[in-house]
């Protein structure tokens, strides 16, 4: 049935009109956030064309009226359901500009909760996608497993979501006690989810037949419209910058990039699929690899010292004040740093005028570039099939709007 | 005359008020838990009698099935909205449409054997025609039109869509449901429910038991296996249900045809699909697990196979105990047909209508060859 998945039915010598229809911003599929109108003829979309904006709070007119560490809070509620990956893409950047490195023992922090938030953003995104599609009980399977998630994530940081867990050359605190024993076994635990999940849909018939061959987006278009992360990747376009450009200390794990041919939908579910397994094995060498030491950088112009500190040497006091009143100095020029976030290249470009203050951020958002290849990807196919093909983008609006 | 007029009322009343209406609502209940089991969560719990919101162990819950009496009394009291654009009365007369042809088909079903009280008999059937399940389908096919006119009269473009998907749905499915049961009525030879029922579970002319391979009651499903299939998956088509719930693909098109319904009138769209669901039981019933026949249950007691002897009970007793049967295994095939929703994922629409036409029509027809030359040798 793939092959002429994508021909509808014909209305033949029937005389049709076409008709438009607004799908969103209320409507279940569009979050609230954005807007699909659709020119239909019968069921087949004929034209589309996806306006955004709903959510724009100003990120990146926000940051430049806070100091870098007041930045983190706002980069929580980019991609908000993977907030530890914008902490510390965000933090990776100032660093840069500073010109310092992270301890080494924050840099292992950084990889474990990082892949951590990539699974939670996979798996909401597949979740999403798979009750879109009618799939309930999966979907609630993958919440589950994103639950045990949060729990961890929560002991760590103190928050499920706005994590604010990055500092400028470092991690705000350390792991919490039996943080190994916990996550082993809560990985344990998604594995067998995962399977659960997968036995209900990956070789499922309607499952296959609603995602195969559609919402396709060749190696070139990927390319051409700058798309990065899985859906890229899903197209055939091999680029990660965990591995092409290694940050943290990526370059010492061993992982696999998965790569798929079709760059239809079912490709880019069973690259999100596989990316997850992968961040698990991150992780558990990761957690192998865990060094003791610091988990900031020593420098009394970066990081607050201890609170004790403060209150009792005259030195620490001072550095307190100055980092309170005047922020982190960080030297004038300009960075442009990328990490791989749960969408793809998540870029931080950087403007410092030598004040506490930034003097330009701009973010490249992964998803913008995914939403604006939609209306190519949608075109043709029928209103049935637009739902899982946006889901399949995973598209957040706090980070497509900023 | 009276006779038959009292126990007309006395089983339209027990059927409607007694069986289906309340089974329906238990099963949007039903539903919930069931759904809330499958996917580890608590489902249902808030609606209680005792006041104590906070403390769990104080409340009286009732497995949840409060719930049913809470939502019935949040849809009445509702504001019953009716729509300044689009056909007032047409809107307003959809979901009735909708809604109450589908229990006409509850006439021809029986629903017990015979049985004799205070000296007046009579079968537990509500009427006995000749042209049975023709009704069944003809009542079936009014439902359309409360559909379809509820999307068109909308005046909402999602609501149309989804009345055009659910009509070319309901059409196309209907044939197929009339052919997958060719076979039924072709071995029984009859369009009489209880005639058919009779057929499944009977004895010889000597009075022994007329079995399959001596030992299997001759019921529908023993017999037309790759029928009943097709009848369940025609039938889950039919009343609109996951994995064919595209009219109203809440994901797609909002809430499909009744979009723009609220209060009560959406609640009887709602109960609809579930009342559909319990006569879908009942029928599949009859015609496949024997009616409300009890395995080697005979009119006048158990007779088991292989010559293990025999047991004589009372034949008013046995047409209650066989009435039982009925609801019991109503109960049963509906609770199977409410587990598939919450295990597959949706169709598209045009996958939909392929299925039915070029999937599930051609092996409808091969059943019926298949059937009628195995019959011809017989």
């Amino acid at each position: 049935m793939s092959e002429d998945n994508r021909t509808l039915m014909d209305a033949g010598d029937l005389e049709t009109s076409t008709m438009h229809i607004n799908l969103g911003p209320s409507h279940p599929a569009m979050h609230g956030v954005v807007r699909i109108g659709i020119d239909v003829d019968g069921e087949k979309v004929l034209n589309s064309d996806v306006e955004i904006g709903y959510l724009h709070r100003g990120f990146e007119k926000s940051a430049e009226n806070k100091r870098y560490t007041q930045v983190f809070p706002y980069t929580d509620r980019l991609n908000y359901v993977s907030p530890f990956l914008n902490n510390f893409g965000f933090a990776l950047a100032v660093e840069k500009l500073l010109g310092i490195e992270a301890p080494r023992r924050t840099q292992f922090i950084r990889v474990i909760l990082g892949e951590i938030s990539r699974i939670t953003d996979h798996l909401t995104c597949n979740g999403a996608m798979m009750m879109e599609l009618g799939g309930f009980t999966p979907y609630l399977f993958a919440i589950k497993a994103r639950e045990r998630l949060y729990k961890i994530i929560e002991k760590v940081a103190g928050a499920r979501l706005t994590v604010n867990y990055s500092r400028v050359g470092g991690v705000r605190g350390d792991l919490p006690e039996n943080f190994r024993e916990e996550l082993l076994s809560i990985l344990k635990e998604i594995e067998e989810d995962l399977k659960d999940i997968n036995a209900l849909v990956i070789r499922n018939r309607i499952f296959m037949d609603r995602l195969k061959g559609l919402g396709i987006l060749s190696k070139e278009d990927a390319i051409k419209w700058g798309i990065t992360g899985p859906v890229g990747r899903a197209s055939g376009f091999d680029y990660d910058v965990r591995r092409d450009h290694p940050y943290f200390v990526y370059d010492e794990l061993d992982f696999d990039i998965p790569i798929g041919e079709n760059g239809d939908n079912y490709d880019r579910f069973l690259v999100r699929a596989e990316e997850i397994n992968q961040s698990i094995k991150i992780i558990k060498q990761a957690l192998d690899l865990l060094p003791n030491g610091p988990i900031q950088v020593s420098d009394p112009r970066i990081i607050m010292p201890d609170k004790g500190k403060i209150y009792n040497t005259i030195e620490s006091m001072t550095a307190n004040f100055k980092l309170v009143i005047d922020g982190i100095k960080v030297p004038a020029g300009e960075v442009y740093s990328f990490t791989e976030a749960g969408n793809g290249e998540l870029g931080f470009y950087i403007v410092s005028d030598g004040s506490g203050y930034p003097y330009r951020v701009r973010v490249r958002p992964p998803c913008f570039f995914n939403t604006q290849a939609l209306p190519n990807m949608i075109n043709g196919d029928s209103i049935g099939d637009i739902i899982p093909t946006f889901g399949s983008i995973n598209m957040i609006a706090g980070e497509l709007d900023r | 005359m009276v006779e038959l007029i009292i126990w007309t009322i006395i089983k339209i009343l027990f059927i409607l008020f007694f069986v289906t209406l309340p089974l329906a609502g238990v099963l949007t209940v039903v539903d919930r838990r069931e759904s809330s089991m499958i996917q580890d969560r608590i489902g249902p719990n808030r609606a209680n009698l005792s006041g104590d919101v906070w403390d769990l162990s104080k409340r009286w819950r009732f497995l949840g099935l409060l719930h049913l009496l809470a939502d019935g009394i949040k849809m009445i009291f509702k504001e019953d909205y009716s729509i300044k654009s689009g056909n007032r009365w047409i809107h307003t007369f959809a979901p009735i449409l909708a809604f109450f042809p589908g229990l006409v088909i509850l006439s021809i079903i029986p629903f017990g054997g015979n049985v004799t009280v205070f000296g007046s008999s009579t079968n537990l059937q509500i009427a006995s025609f000749d042209s049975g399940m023709l009704l069944a389908f003809a009542f079936s096919s009014i439902a359309v039109y409360g559909i379809t006119l509820a999307g068109w009269s909308s005046n909402n473009k999602f609501s149309l869509l989804g009345g055009v998907r659910a009509t070319s749905q309901m059409l196309s499915y209907e044939v197929v449901l009339g052919l997958t049961l060719m076979g039924i009525f072709m071995i029984y030879g009859t369009l009489e429910l209880n005639t058919i029922v009779q057929g499944q579970q009977s004895l010889k002319v000597d009075g022994t038991p007329d079995l399959l391979f001596g030992f299997l009651p001759k019921w529908g499903i023993f017999l037309q296996p790759f029928a009943m299939l097709l009848y369940v998956a025609a039938a889950t088509a039919e009343t609109k249900r996951a994995p064919f719930d595209v009219p109203e693909a809440e994901s797609e098109l909002v809430s499909g045809f009744f979009t723009e319904y609220g209060s009560m009138k959406m609640g009887m769209f709602l109960f609809a699909e579930y009342a559909e669901v319990v006569i879908f039981s009942m029928i599949f019933t009859t015609l496949f697990l024997g009616g409300y026949h009890v395995p080697y249950l005979y009119d006048s007691g158990f007779i088991l196979p292989f010559g293990w002897g025999s047991l004589s009970i009372n034949p008013t007793l046995v047409g209650f105990i066989q009435m039982l049967t009925f609801l019991l295994k109503v109960i049963i095939v509906a609770w199977g047909h409410l587990v598939i929703r919450w295990t597959l994922p949706r169709f598209r629409y045009d996958q939909v209508l392929r299925l039915g036409w070029k999937m599930l029509l051609p092996l409808a027809l091969a059943n019926i060859i298949i059937t009628a030359i195995v019959l011809s040798f017989i």
